[in-house]
């Protein structure tokens, strides 16, 4: 009998010390958020912690939350051109401690038109964090960003980039890695073509341009087996890095503007004979136009019979370029201010720009310029270039879509705005209670929406009559995005997800929805 | 547990005293639950600790030589806070009633053994603060608790005993659907919310009870 009641005792005793048992890893993770993203109708959210995507999709009254499982660790996301996909890098995780997984670096993309489907998770090995995409949406390149690869690893190679054809499933040849030539230096960025077919070789094909330091590597991405064609920029001097590149697939052509550059470089891909098995059937031949200077901003537009125009503003020679992309001719217009932002109007929609407007942001001029770009190609007509004096420097100018107005930004703490009308080249002043911390347009220009974290209130400018309005939000907020469908959708920076979703500019309180809660929603119910 | 131990010895040699027969009991304690399922684990790494006060009533139904059948009643309460992804704290209350019963076989008038059984409401509040904003929600749940015990007096007089009992089980609870939402500023009028649910908090578990004991 004493027995017995020592060892009630005794296992009572063991049983009161082995009561903590540990809790699963994943609970403990760090977590970063990252968005809100806006897609045509949705805004999504991607969870590092929670290893999924959150979709608000805000078309109806009613806003429908639905949630994607990615991989671990998501890193770097981007959305598609056309704003349907949403591609996201996760770097994956190395089981160490109990609870954890091995998996690798995946690039994952989701069509959000269809909420049915699960993502699409390519195998990239590498944890890249950066995404380029093609204009057309098939094909998309995950590349290391300047600052490399982290310190996670025993190797590291900077210049490996992953081709991932978006078109066929994941596969052993799909996505393709790969290292192109760096000489010392490693991408900055990656700009993919149109497609574009160079003469004599039948098909269209998607070409990258790799962006380095004193390089520009010319890459077939749609046979990325093939070896890269490197580019060397340096002239012995500084560095010259490439910086933007602007295509013309009708003639597939490419120009590139660099830092530190002499003039605007032309890459002209002709075909050649392939020299090996699997080589290129392509070279580029490249001339600099001639234009006399640097360029330190090109812009791009189509004219109404579809030909292709490139401005660039050359502040070294005092002038801006206008440049046939066909024939490569190009008309100077002589402006005395170092020019370094180009902006077209109308911008957006489906109206070729028939006006330029030419700011020097780092100068911190008190005037623009603005160009009739009708009839720009016949040398006959005078180049017909006006300027507008302002009251105070201009400090960032930011283009209304489908509009013919600008947003002039006189202050770095974005409180002394104006509104730029290039139909009537005048100006009106803007002011504001506060930084304009975030701020977007509504998807036909009608309105400006702006929002400080200081003030509890959403401002709206009507940009037709410069009429401003405000909606009283219960909440200071973080973010303001405007949707397709003119919804606006206001982030408040709530780890937990707290939105409050305005239907329109001219919405009344009563109309619009708070959403709270999406980024945890049914959290407790499943394990990462 | 040293100590538990020693209670445990003491009473165990203790010496003769006259045998027990009360009707009532009052019981006041405190106990500790595991909490281990996935719903509890994404929001703290605590136990729940807290405390719980009973009564009960001998129903001499003498269904068996040294067994007594006691219907009880109970009021728990108790609390765990902890963390979620590092970045974000969380704090768990509860408080719940019972009902049920308890079967107590007498081993020696100084030690006895029981099984009990009980059922009850529970009502769990979760709480989470992050980046500034604090968000809360509450919930009634039902609780079913089963556990064995142990009790060892100190005292026992026909009137009047005293001891401790130890108890040792399991409590299965439903979970309960929480969405948690900021508070408002009820001096203004707000927006009507739409509040994402973050699932249902299941806090279900094995406990340890140690409770006073007094019957009379």
């Amino acid at each position: 009998m004493r027995l017995l009641y020592l060892a009630c005792a005794l296992s009572l005793s063991t049983t009161a010390c082995a009561w903590n048992d540990e809790r699963p890893i994943v609970w403990e993770r760090q977590r970063s958020v990252l968005g809100p993203i806006s897609l045509k109708t949705q805004i999504a959210y991607v969870d590092s912690a929670l290893d999924r995507v959150t979709l608000l999709d805000l078309e109806n009254d009613t806003p429908r939350i639905t949630t994607k499982n990615i991989g671990r660790n998501a890193m770097h996301v981007v959305p598609s051109h056309d704003r349907h996909q949403l591609f996201v890098i996760t770097r994956g995780e190395e089981a160490i401690h109990h609870g954890q997984i091995d998996q690798e670096a995946m690039f994952w993309a989701l069509d959000t038109n269809n909420m049915q489907a699960d993502a699409i998770a390519y195998t990239i090995g590498s944890p890249f964090d950066r995404i380029a995409v093609a204009p057309d949406n098939t094909i998309a390149i995950a590349y290391f960003s300047a600052a490399g690869p982290d310190a996670q690893g025993f190797f590291r190679n900077p210049n490996e980039l992953a081709v991932i054809d978006l078109t066929r499933p994941p596969g052993d040849d799909n996505p393709v890695l790969k290292t192109i030539r760096s000489f010392g230096s490693v991408p900055e960025g990656i700009s993919l073509s149109p497609p574009m077919i160079v003469p004599g070789t039948g098909t269209a094909r998607t070409f990258g341009f790799i962006l380095s330091a004193n390089n520009l590597t010319v890459l077939d991405v749609s046979n990325p087996t093939r070896r890269e064609i490197s580019i060397r920029l340096d002239l012995g001097g500084a560095p010259v890095i490439p910086r933007e590149v602007v295509f013309a697939p009708n003639t597939a052509s490419a120009y590139v503007r660099s830092d530190n550059a002499r003039d605007v470089l032309q890459v002209l891909l002709q075909s050649a004979p392939a020299t090996m098995d699997n080589g290129n059937d392509y070279r580029p031949q490249l001339a600099e136009l001639g234009a006399g200077g640097g360029p330190t901003d090109i812009a791009v537009y189509d004219d109404a019979t579809g030909k292709r125009y490139i401005l660039a503003a050359t502040p070294n020679t005092s002038e801006v370029v206008v440049i046939d992309a066909d024939t490569a001719q190009f008309r100077s217009v002589p402006v005395s201010d170092p020019i370094d932002r180009i902006l077209l109007f109308p911008t957006g929609g489906t109206e070729p720009p028939h006006k330029a407007l030419f700011a020097s942001i780092g100068a911190k001029m008190k005037r623009v310029h603005v160009l009739d770009l009708e009839h720009i190609n016949d040398p006959l007509t005078q180049a017909s270039i006006r300027r507008i004096d302002l009251d105070q420097a201009i400090r960032d100018v930011v283009p209304v879509p489908e509009r013919e107005l600008a947003m002039l930004v006189h202050d770095d703490n974005r409180t002394v705005l104006g509104l730029l009308d290039m139909e009537t080249e005048s100006t009106s002043p803007l002011l504001g209670v506060g930084k304009l911390d975030s701020y977007d347009f509504s998807p036909d220009g009608s309105y400006l929406i702006g929002a400080t974290p200081n003030v509890s209130r959403v401002g709206f400018v009507a940009l037709d009559n410069l009429h401003p309005t405000d909606f009283r939000l219960d909440d200071a907020p973080f973010r303001v995005l405007s949707t397709a469908n003119a919804k606006i959708f206001v982030d408040h920076g709530d780890p937990l997800g707290h939105a409050t979703i305005i239907p329109s500019p001219s919405a009344s309180r009563e109309e619009a929805t708070v959403l709270a809660g999406f980024l945890t929603i049914n959290l407790l119910d499943s394990e990462p | 547990m040293r100590t538990l131990l020693a209670l445990a010895l003491m009473s165990i040699a203790g010496t003769a005293a006259p045998a027990f027969a009360g009707n009532h009991e009052i019981t006041f304690g405190s106990h500790n639950r595991a909490l281990r399922t996935s719903s509890a684990n994404a929001v703290t790494n605590d136990t729940l600790g807290g405390g719980h006060l009973g009564v009960a009533r001998h129903l001499r139904l003498d269904l068996y030589t040294r067994l007594e059948v006691w219907a009880t009643g109970g009021f728990n309460w108790g609390g765990a806070e902890g963390t979620l992804f590092q970045s974000m704290t969380t704090e768990i209350d509860s408080y719940g009633f019972t009902l049920g019963g308890r079967a107590r076989y007498t081993l020696h008038r100084l030690l006895h053994v029981s099984a009990r059984v009980d059922v009850g409401p529970a009502h769990q509040s979760l709480t989470i603060v992050g980046n500034g904003h604090t968000v809360s929600d509450a919930a009634w749940a039902g609780t079913a608790t089963a556990a064995i015990g142990v009790d060892l007096m100190l005292l026992a007089f026909p009137r009047f005993s005293l001891g401790f009992r130890f108890d040792l089980g399991y409590v299965a609870a439903t979970g309960a659907s929480l969405s948690p939402r900021q508070e408002g500023d009820s001096s203004k009028i707000e927006l009507d919310a739409m509040q994402a649910s973050i699932g249902k908090l299941d806090l279900g578990g094995r406990f340890l009870a140690f409770s006073v004991l007094s019957q009379f």
